[in-house]
């Protein structure tokens, strides 16, 4: 192993993915505790205006995989060019972002590779040797992970987990052009989902409702209590949208909308990792939860430990009374 | 014949207190209530919903872990599988996502499934690694995070939607046999029927060897599961809703005038 670090870009429609410099910058920390070597690695088609925008914008020396079949994202190709290309470069890690693509083919390079995969990486920690985190339980606890011993280590790494890396100067770039075979796997185009008038990074206020209402019929106390803010908004978790409560379109986190708003009103919402990439740059959080060991108050500034169904009435109340 | 699997995983119940148990490598698992992982009763759905659109359908349930998880196992046919099996290792439930695929990868490759059904993530160690894993150890074309599915007439290909970032959605097709694993909202499972309860219950589960597939390294090591430390800013407050309500009130008006007043 040569203490060697790959970071594996993201590119949609031919363009790299801003993800894929936070993927950088954590790499970057992982070579200052370790001083291996950090690589890009864009794989596309054609590779090398890609490996060079990538290599300009992190600074890092870039390795462009080219073929035909990696002009878009196909699972089997990527697997495919990875496992022949990794072996010659023998890495210690290997990151990846974690997102829809990542976490697709992440796992099955792992397997590939007879490496190990560590997933949904928020953080890093060194004690004598290097250690991931990883929250499970819906952030209730936290995972301490690393790879057995001497294989490599696929990484997935959790959108937010570092700052973006920021180059001295630009790196280079080359490509390979790889021979790859035909696979079982066909992409067939991408679509936009019906985005609704709702943009939620307009709302000053967002009053976001989670499975913790307990039922449908609660939501009209979200919604009056929306309809007390100016310039307010109804968000959801994915549970709420899943469970057919509200549209696709008040979605926030990981899949949904990314908010910054002045206020986050998360009322029943429990703070999994994918709810919680999505509001932690509000500038007030303010959560209710019956739960008091529930993850979202590890993120909130004001705590809330009451019963939705009598606690929204009564704080309808009080704003009506001051309005 | 068309040979569904369904991977299922028994969770405990997400609302659970979750306390670090005594070795500090993993969560405390007594006194805590299971259920089915919820992205495994959406995939049980997706395969009931074939099994109704082509008949000659038969579902196979398997999952990993010790005798208790037979329940889970119940639960799943009581939703409209067929069969199950239990791969019976004591250890299976902490163990780390290659060694589960594998487990389920030796035994199921000689089964000849048509299609592969695994839940997204698992909702109490929430990796998202074993679905593709066990896809590449069967050599299996594979797609993750589907929010739609259609098999062909012929029953020859699958087009999957998947759902990436941002709302955009991704359709691949793949040949079958092929391993998909389903994200949440893909449908509204349903209610298992009582008639469906008590046929389960009838339904003896065969306890399998745990064997895994041969010249596999070990894969990722849970060093310590701890407490998250609090980033300490969040102030709780105190006392009944009505007095919560203004103080809470007090604190927003401070930072910001979100209010017409009038």
């Amino acid at each position: 192993m040569s203490g060697k670090i790959i970071v594996i870009a993201e590119q949609f429609d031919g363009k790299i993915k801003p993800v894929s410099l936070e993927l950088a910058g954590f790499g970057k920390e992982i070579s200052q505790t370790t001083g291996g070597e950090l690589i890009g690695v864009a794989l596309g088609f054609p590779a090398l205006a890609l490996a060079r925008e990538f290599a300009r914008a992190s600074g890092l020396k870039v390795i462009g995989l080219e073929h035909p079949n990696l002009e878009t994202y196909n699972a089997d190709s990527f697997v495919q060019a990875l496992s022949k290309f990794i072996p010659g470069q023998n890495p210690d890690y290997i990151l990846i972002p974690h997102t829809a693509i990542g976490w697709d083919f992440a796992p099955r390079l792992a397997a590939a590779l007879n490496g190990s995969c560590l997933s949904v990486i928020t953080g890093l920690k060194m004690d004598g040797r290097l250690r991931f985190l990883r929250p499970i339980c819906s952030g209730k606890l936290m995972a301490e992970v690393e790879p057995a011993p001497d294989t490599v280590a696929v990484i997935t790494v959790n959108p937010g987990a570092a700052r973006a890396i920021k180059p001295d100067a630009p790196g280079q770039a080359e490509f390979v052009k790889m021979d790859l075979a035909e696979t079982a796997t066909k992409n067939l185009g991408y679509t936009e989902a019906k985005r609704g008038a709702l943009d939620l990074t307009k709302a000053e206020v967002i009053v976001a409702a989670g499975r913790g209402l307990g039922k449908v019929e609660n939501l009209e106390l979200v919604k009056t209590l929306a309809g007390l803010f100016d310039k307010s908004a109804i968000g959801a978790s994915r549970a709420v949208v899943d469970a057919g409560w509200l549209p696709y379109e008040h979605q926030v986190g990981q899949t949904g909308q990314t908010v910054h708003p002045k206020l986050y009103l998360a009322l029943g919402i429990s703070g999994a990792i994918q709810h919680l990439v999505g509001m932690t740059q509000s500038e007030l959080i303010v959560a209710v939860n019956t739960d008091p060991k529930a993850a979202i108050f590890n993120v909130a500034h004001l705590g809330v430990v009451q019963d939705l169904i009598k606690f929204l009435p009564a704080l309808i109340e009080k704003i009506k009374e001051i309005k | 014949m068309m040979k569904i699997l369904v991977c299922v995983r028994s969770v405990p119940l997400p609302e659970s207190s979750f306390r670090v148990n005594g070795a500090g490598n993993f969560y405390d698992q007594s006194e805590l209530n299971s259920q089915v992982n919820e992205y495994d009763l959406f995939s049980i759905e997706e395969a009931v919903r074939l099994k109704e659109r082509f008949k000659d359908v038969e579902i196979t349930v398997v999952s990993v872990g010790p005798q208790r998880v037979d329940l889970e196992i119940k639960k799943a046919l009581a939703q409209g599988a067929d069969q199950g099996a239990r791969i019976d290792d004591p250890q299976g439930l902490e163990k780390d996502s290659l060694s589960v695929a594998s487990l389920i990868a030796k035994w199921a490759s000689d089964k000849k499934f048509d299609l592969i059904f695994c839940g997204l993530m698992s909702q109490d160690l929430q990796r998202y690694q074993t679905g593709p894993m066990l896809a590449q150890l069967l050599s299996l074309p594979c797609a993750t995070t589907i929010v739609a599915m259609t098999v062909s007439d012929d029953r020859k290909k699958i087009i999957c939607e998947r759902e990436l970032e941002g709302g955009v959605r991704e359709k691949v097709e793949l040949l079958l046999p092929a391993l998909v694993s389903v994200q949440s909202g893909i449908n509204q499972p349903r209610y298992a029927s009582l008639s469906n309860v008590l046929k389960a219950r009838k339904i003896k589960i065969p306890v399998l060897p745990p064997e895994p597939m041969p010249g596999l390294k070990p894969g990722e090591k849970t060093g310590r599961i701890y407490l998250p430390e609090k980033r300490g800013k969040c102030e709780f407050l105190q006392g009944g809703p009505e007095q919560v309500a203004e103080a809470l009130l007090e604190k927003i008006r401070g930072k910001a005038n979100l209010f017409s007043e009038r």
